[in-house]
């Protein structure tokens, strides 16, 4: 290797090595792309600041980490839900929600709220990330 | 010892028929008081079926209620009526000394009518002090608020079409709603309701607040899924000229406020569409022409799919400085929602960007399948 061509490839090297990470921007191939995502910035919703709630811009944000799977197999204890992805409030797990609150007399929005949460035996402290209390209790 | 006894029996018997009196008398000064409120009502007019009120649960119900706006000429519309409406204490939070209640609409109805007038232009430095004016009020937490098989009329009054919008078997509720920082737990406000928008398309929409922040603090996301848009024709035709004659919407909706100022995004999917003229002559005509062109250039290349996508930005102003986190996620939402219509339809957003973009890059932005290559709006257009 001459010597000009072994400093251009020491020059490729440094320059690869000082580049920035690259994110894909795309989705990645074989996963469904969420369709509808306009701005990621709005996904997260409002950063929690101190002495202020949370404020998430989806249902799945307000949940804590296993409360979507609890609440599954309590529909599922019930005979409200058959297959479903496990951990994810899907549009199957939507629906059983709203039959369960139906049969409940109470409002069919598909989401779990406190009343609905109680009414499925799932602690709506525990569902909502407060098992500790929080601020102002 | 016996005469003791024999008192005790009198005392006992005067409360019982203290509280048997009482109990008799609570139903028809509560309807009484319920009409004097209702007369009250400033430029309205209200009636109800009967009330009632259970000292055992704490509640009161009145049922049959419906309240007309008297216009100028005396004549009385629709503004909002209730099969049944009730509104309850916890007890349990009560003996804690704190004001803990739940309502609940049955089949409520409201009309809501754009009339013409001049909208006022406001920026975000004048977002109104969300916080303050909550905290005037007597503290208290509105646990929940139950919405069932409601419906939403909006009529535009601006147009002489009188197009309307009808969002109808609303479910929906409100919760945790407080007028102070310890009793909201420091948790959100959180919103979830579904419905049907005219006759076919399918809405949901999820939104959290903070009611108690100095300026409007909210987030949220709404879907509208299989709406006919022939069913819009009148809307779009009275604003446009043109009007859809077929295909289909589905739109999706984020966004956020945070200090007052509003931001988001509109992503309208207008699947196999076609317009004709709204009204006579040439005009009209070619603009339909037009129009039925560009959706077909602007479709996008998913295989059996007819569609037209774009995303469209939301930017924030309050209209009104006298608003509140729900009412202004609700007028947000339709605002969108009619924007995203106007946009998805033409096939030409206005793209929003930090810094102006030159036509290429527009037009590179609004061709390209890619999602993200969001068109922008100039900085130009901006107030």
């Amino acid at each position: 290797m001459s010597r000009r061509a072994a400093l251009a490839l020491a020059l490729v090297v440094m320059a690869g090595a000082c580049r920035h990470p690259q994110h894909p921007t795309s989705p990645a191939p074989g996963g469904s792309p969420k369709p509808e995502a306009p701005d990621r910035k709005e996904e997260q919703g409002v950063p929690p600041k101190a002495g202020r709630p949370r404020i998430p811009a989806a249902p799945e944000a307000l949940l804590a980490p296993g409360a979507v799977k609890a609440i599954q197999g309590a529909l599922a204890d019930r005979g409200f839900l058959g297959e479903h992805r496990a951990g994810e409030l899907d549009e199957p797990t939507s629906r059983a929600l709203r039959k369960f609150q139906q049969s409940q007399d109470l409002a069919a929005t598909g989401f779990p709220d406190r009343e609905t949460l109680q009414r499925l035996g799932v602690d709506p402290e525990r569902a909502y990330g407060r098992e500790g209390g929080g601020e102002g209790d | 010892m016996r005469r003791g006894r024999k008192r005790l029996l009198v005392a006992l018997a005067i409360v019982f028929v203290v509280l048997v009196a009482a109990r008799a008398a609570i139903d028809p000064l509560v309807t009484w008081r319920t009409r004097k409120v209702l007369a009250g009502l400033e430029g309205m007019r209200g009636r109800f079926q009967d009330v009632e009120v259970s000292v055992h649960d704490l509640s009161y119900g009145i049922r049959g209620l419906r309240i007309e706006k008297l216009a100028p000429g005396g004549k009385a519309l629709p503004y909002f009526q209730a099969e049944h409406a009730s509104f309850g204490l916890y007890f349990k939070e009560l003996v804690r000394g704190h004001v803990v209640a739940a309502v609940e609409l049955e089949k409520p109805k409201l009309t809501l009518v754009s009339a013409k007038e001049q909208p006022r232009k406001q920026g975000a430095e004048e977002a109104p002090q969300v916080g303050h004016g909550i905290e005037a009020l007597a503290p208290f937490r509105l646990d929940r608020l139950q919405v069932k098989d409601g419906e939403l009329l909006w009529v535009d009054e601006r147009e002489p079409e009188r197009p309307e919008l009808w969002l109808h078997r609303i479910e929906g509720t409100l919760e945790n709603f407080a007028t102070r920082k310890a009793l909201a737990k420091n948790e959100p406000t959180v919103l979830a309701a579904r419905g049907v928008l005219q006759r076919s398309g399918a809405v949901s929409l999820f939104a959290t607040a903070d009611p108690l922040a100095k300026k409007l603090t909210f987030a949220g996301q709404g879907r509208l899924e299989g709406l006919k848009l022939v069913e819009l024709a009148s809307l779009v035709g009275s604003k446009a000229g043109i009007a859809p004659d077929k295909g289909e919407l589905d739109m999706s909706i984020r966004f956020r406020a945070v200090g007052g100022k509003i931001s988001g995004g509109v992503r309208p999917i207008v699947k196999d569409a076609g317009t004709k003229p709204a009204k006579e002559g040439l005009g009209p005509k070619l603009k339909s022409l037009l129009a039925d062109l560009s959706l077909r250039i602007f479709s996008d290349d998913v295989p059996g799919r007819e569609a037209v996508a774009t995303t469209i930005p939301i930017q924030g102003t309050v209209d009104d400085p006298k608003a509140q986190a729900v009412p202004t996620i609700l007028g947000i939402v339709r605002n969108a929602f009619v924007r995203g219509l106007e946009d998805g339809l033409s096939g030409l957003p206005p793209p929003k960007a930090k810094q102006p973009e030159n036509v290429v890059e527009q037009a590179r932005r609004a061709l390209s399948p890619r999602r993200e290559a969001q068109p922008r709006a100039q900085p130009k257009g901006e107030k």
